[in-house]
């Protein structure tokens, strides 16, 4: 007993040494837990310098996981960055503080947030409107949920409804996410797809103003009355054959390599596939349904017991610097929630149409360029060295058409065979991002193609208006769709097949039963036995000895 | 409590012979604590707490619904046979391919048999998730991948089989190298045939390592459920994911705990009845 005493004062002693460790650390440490593969790490040992901190970086798997880790020991992290839905529901059981307004107004945060953000966030209310989800959170990255498609084996048409999924021409070749809310929202499309094509009809010939459309859609997304589910659940049971399969992760993989050509996917997921698909010649398109989807956001939060806010708020504006905006968007593929002159520059280098302009460079200066730095330019035959410019950018490029024809760009575009620059009449799109970048002055990028990587990362104004964020489901509405899932995913085994199995199992442990107890269950019969055995034997003796 | 006694007395005799105590002069029961310590920790508290939460609704009060929920539900039920008809078919399987491998490998010249064993054992060290997407590649390759309902179901096991075999062969193949020779030789020397010998001795003499093998494959092989994501590409759902889904988004902690009440339930029948508590058949991973 005095033994185990001491053992247990040994170890009681040994864990404040280990708190004292942590203590006589002189740098403060920030706890950042973010998804997983959500952020350049470079970035953070930027931070770690710049602030001089340290910061200790964990991922989570699924926002339930955050949750449940949140839940249980509330001081563990002091920055997160959850989903719209979660963030409501955490700051609704009290686990969030508020740090809308801990950013000044003058920081990088509240001078480049857009301004689509921004009211977005203000209108996600609950408790009576008296928070939202700008009082809790900061958005990192936001963006839709639609379909990646290989147009070569697609027919585009098809792909403007989530009604193609169900579609027979499409059979085992298309994934879904084996995730509840986002499958669950789909099937709600479906299941109220001559409600949502009546609405968008009526939209768009100016019958409904898009406040009124925008509710109408929030309430037919987020229906969880049995009713709907139940409608939701036959959709999704018929999809379920129709299917490839359900995956969260593997289908981004899978739409590039061209192992299915339809994938029910986020729009950053969509990026990642197209450049994948571009590695191996393949081209895939991504496009937001007509009837309508789903906008998500995902935002930092600070919970109720973190000890460092004021680093954390620090890291939010530092991530929000434009140019740690640009790096960070490069790297993870998904779209920030900032504007501002810089990232939508840097848009226009990436999705902008260009065209090829003189120049007065020699040869000789085109030959001592780095072959990254030749990419901006072509030289021709005749040795002259031709420079891309963005369209509205040059002089030589006149653009043509309106909105009703769409437009048309006399391009100067280098012939690789003739190895000329040739003039060349080319359709381009106008693609008009006020909404994000602000309205006071003009954000159109022109672009030559639509459908691909920058509808994926900045969705045209009229894919916004048909998007609703999901909200998020109160318990009993939750165990509903749960339940619902489950049902989708598992099959009901017929009676007979249940009967067979327990036939099955009892057969078994009547087997083990009796092999155990043999001795004793098969003992009179042994004795039985015994003589007969006796006398052959004998038998047998004799006759070998007659021999 | 006499051989408690006895120990005790041992320990007093050899602490009476000992003139110093060495530092790292430890007695069994202290080397137990930090496994006591540790089985309390994350074993015995953990059961509880699964325990309260399976018997107690949202609210903290008691109650039995989360287990009338889960035998109300044919879908629950459905998923708890079609997870256990798995789970047996692949214990039947891993079976049928472990026991001639382990008996062959037992018969080989011991520097030979390390050798190939280990091949056998090797893959157990690479992530068994990167395992089984590699193993899928290939049968999408071979062409056998996800044509109706019938092969979800086929390839799930195919999985099963391919990721828990190794754990089937090495109990196999321990038991099996133990045998006593002699009695193989005094078999033949009475005249039995190879066969007889195989059914009358070698076959009783392994019955141990099959049931530890079975063990060690049938329980696992119904909550693997990364393995029935994988190759049955979502659309097997065993008892594992419902537990997965009910601690996840369904955020229902009760009705999860309350799952895996039943599936502890199921494994220990199975236990019991296998005798899997026994001491003789505890031959599992020696080599490991």
């Amino acid at each position: 007993m005095k033994k185990l005493l001491a053992l247990i004062i040994a170890v009681l002693l040994i864990f404040p040494v280990f708190a004292g460790c942590a203590s006589k650390e002189s740098k403060k440490v920030l706890r950042i837990c973010n998804c997983e593969d959500y952020i350049d790490e470079e970035l953070l040992s930027e931070f770690e310098e710049a602030y001089e901190c340290k910061i200790e970086y964990s991922t989570f798997g699924t926002l339930e996981n955050l949750y449940n880790d949140i839940k249980i020991t509330p001081d563990r992290y002091d920055l997160i960055c959850p989903s719209d839905y979660m963030i409501e529901k955490m700051a609704k059981e009290g686990m969030l503080q508020k740090i809308g307004d801990k950013l000044t107004e003058d920081g990088n945060y509240h001078t480049y947030v857009s301004s689509y953000i921004d009211d977005t966030f203000s209108s996600i209310t609950w408790n009576n409107g008296e928070d939202s989800l700008a009082d809790y959170a900061v958005c990192y990255m936001w963006g839709t949920l639609g379909l990646t498609f290989n147009s070569e084996f697609v027919d585009e048409a098809d792909m403007e409804s989530w009604a193609s999924l169900w579609d027979k021409k499409y059979a085992n070749k298309s994934t879904i996410k084996d995730s509840i809310r986002d499958s669950f929202f789909m099937g709600a499309a479906y299941a109220n797809k001559e409600e949502l094509d009546d609405l968008s009809e009526k939209f768009n010939g100016g019958e409904i103003d898009l406040d009124n459309y925008q509710s109408e859609l929030l309430r037919i997304f987020n229906d969880t009355s049995e009713e709907n589910v139940l409608r939701v659940e036959e959709g999704l049971k018929n999809l379920k054959g129709n299917i490839y399969g359900f995956e969260v992760d593997s289908g981004k993989n899978d739409v590039a390599s061209g192992k299915i050509t339809i994938n029910f996917a986020w729009s950053g997921d969509a990026v990642y596939a197209m450049d994948q698909a571009e590695e191996v010649g393949a081209y895939l398109n991504y496009t937001v349904p007509n009837e309508g989807s789903n906008v998500w956001f995902d935002g930092w939060c600070v919970p109720k017991n973190a000890k460092n806010v004021d680093l954390a708020i620090e890291f939010i504006e530092f991530l929000s610097d434009p140019e740690i905006v640009l790096r960070n968007m490069e790297y993870i593929g998904y779209t920030s929630g900032i504007a501002g002159e810089d990232v939508f520059g840097n848009a226009i280098d990436w999705y902008g149409v260009c065209t090829l302009v003189e120049t007065d460079y020699t040869e000789d200066y085109y030959n001592s360029l780095s072959e990254e730095e030749q990419e901006y330019y072509e030289l021709d035959k005749d040795g002259k060295v031709w420079e891309y410019v963005y369209v509205e950018d040059s002089e030589v490029t006149t653009i043509t058409g309106d909105d009703e024809t769409g437009y048309t760009a006399n391009l100067m575009v280098f012939n690789e065979d003739t190895e000329e620059v040739e003039e060349e009449e080319t359709e381009i799109y106008k693609v008009d991002l006020s909404y994000f970048f602000g309205e006071d002055d003009e954000w159109v990028i022109y672009t030559d193609t639509i459908g691909r990587q920058f509808t994926a990362q900045y969705p045209t104004e009229d894919i916004i208006n048909r998007c609703v964020v999901m909200n998020c489901y109160d318990d009993e509405a939750n165990s509903r769709v749960t339940l619902m899932w489950e049902r989708v995913k598992g099959f009901t085994l017929p009676l007979w097949a249940i009967i067979l199995i327990v036939i099955g199992i009892c057969g078994l442990i009547a087997f083990g039963i009796i092999y155990k107890y043999k001795e004793k269950i098969f003992a009179k019969v042994d004795l039985s036995n015994k003589e007969p055995r006796r006398r052959k034997k004998y038998k047998v003796v004799k006759k070998e000895r007659i021999k | 409590m006499n051989t408690q006694d006895k120990v005790i007395g041992r320990e007093k005799l050899i602490a009476e012979k000992a003139p110093k105590k060495s530092l790292f002069a430890f007695s069994r029961k202290q080397l137990g604590i930090p496994y006591g310590v540790f089985l309390a920790l994350f074993v015995i508290l953990p059961l509880f707490l699964i325990l309260y939460y399976a018997f107690t609704s949202k609210t903290g009060s008691f109650t039995f619904a989360n287990f009338i929920d889960f035998f109300s539900n044919p879908t629950s039920v459905s998923n708890l046979f079609l997870s256990l008809l798995i789970a047996f078919v692949t214990t039947a399987l891993c079976l049928l391919i472990a026991y001639p491998v382990a008996y062959i490998l037992s018969k080989m010249k011991a520097k030979r048999g390390t050798v190939l064993l280990l091949l056998f054992i090797m893959p157990m060290w690479i992530n068994f998730v990167l395992r089984a997407l590699a193993m899928k590649e290939v049968m999408t390759l071979m062409g056998i991948f996800a044509k109706d309902d019938f092969f979800n179901f086929f390839n799930t096991i195919v999985g099963m089989v391919y990721d828990f075999l190794p754990f089937m062969i090495m109990p196999l193949y321990t038991t099996l190298i133990k045998t006593d020779k002699s009695l193989l030789e005094a078999s033949y020397d009475l005249g039995a045939t190879k066969a007889q010998t195989f059914r009358k001795i070698t076959l009783p003499l392994s019955v141990p390592g099959i049931i530890s093998g079975a063990m060690m494959v049938f329980l696992p092989s119904m909550s693997a459920y990364v393995i029935s994501d994988t190759f049955g590409n979502g659309k097997i759902t065993i008892i594992g994911k419902l537990i997965e889904e009910q601690f996840g988004t369904g955020a229902n902690w009760n009705a999860g705990s309350a799952i895996a009440i039943v599936m502890l339930i199921v494994m220990f029948v199975t236990m019991l009845l296998t005798g899997g508590f026994k001491n003789e058949t505890n031959v599992r991973g020696t080599a490991l």
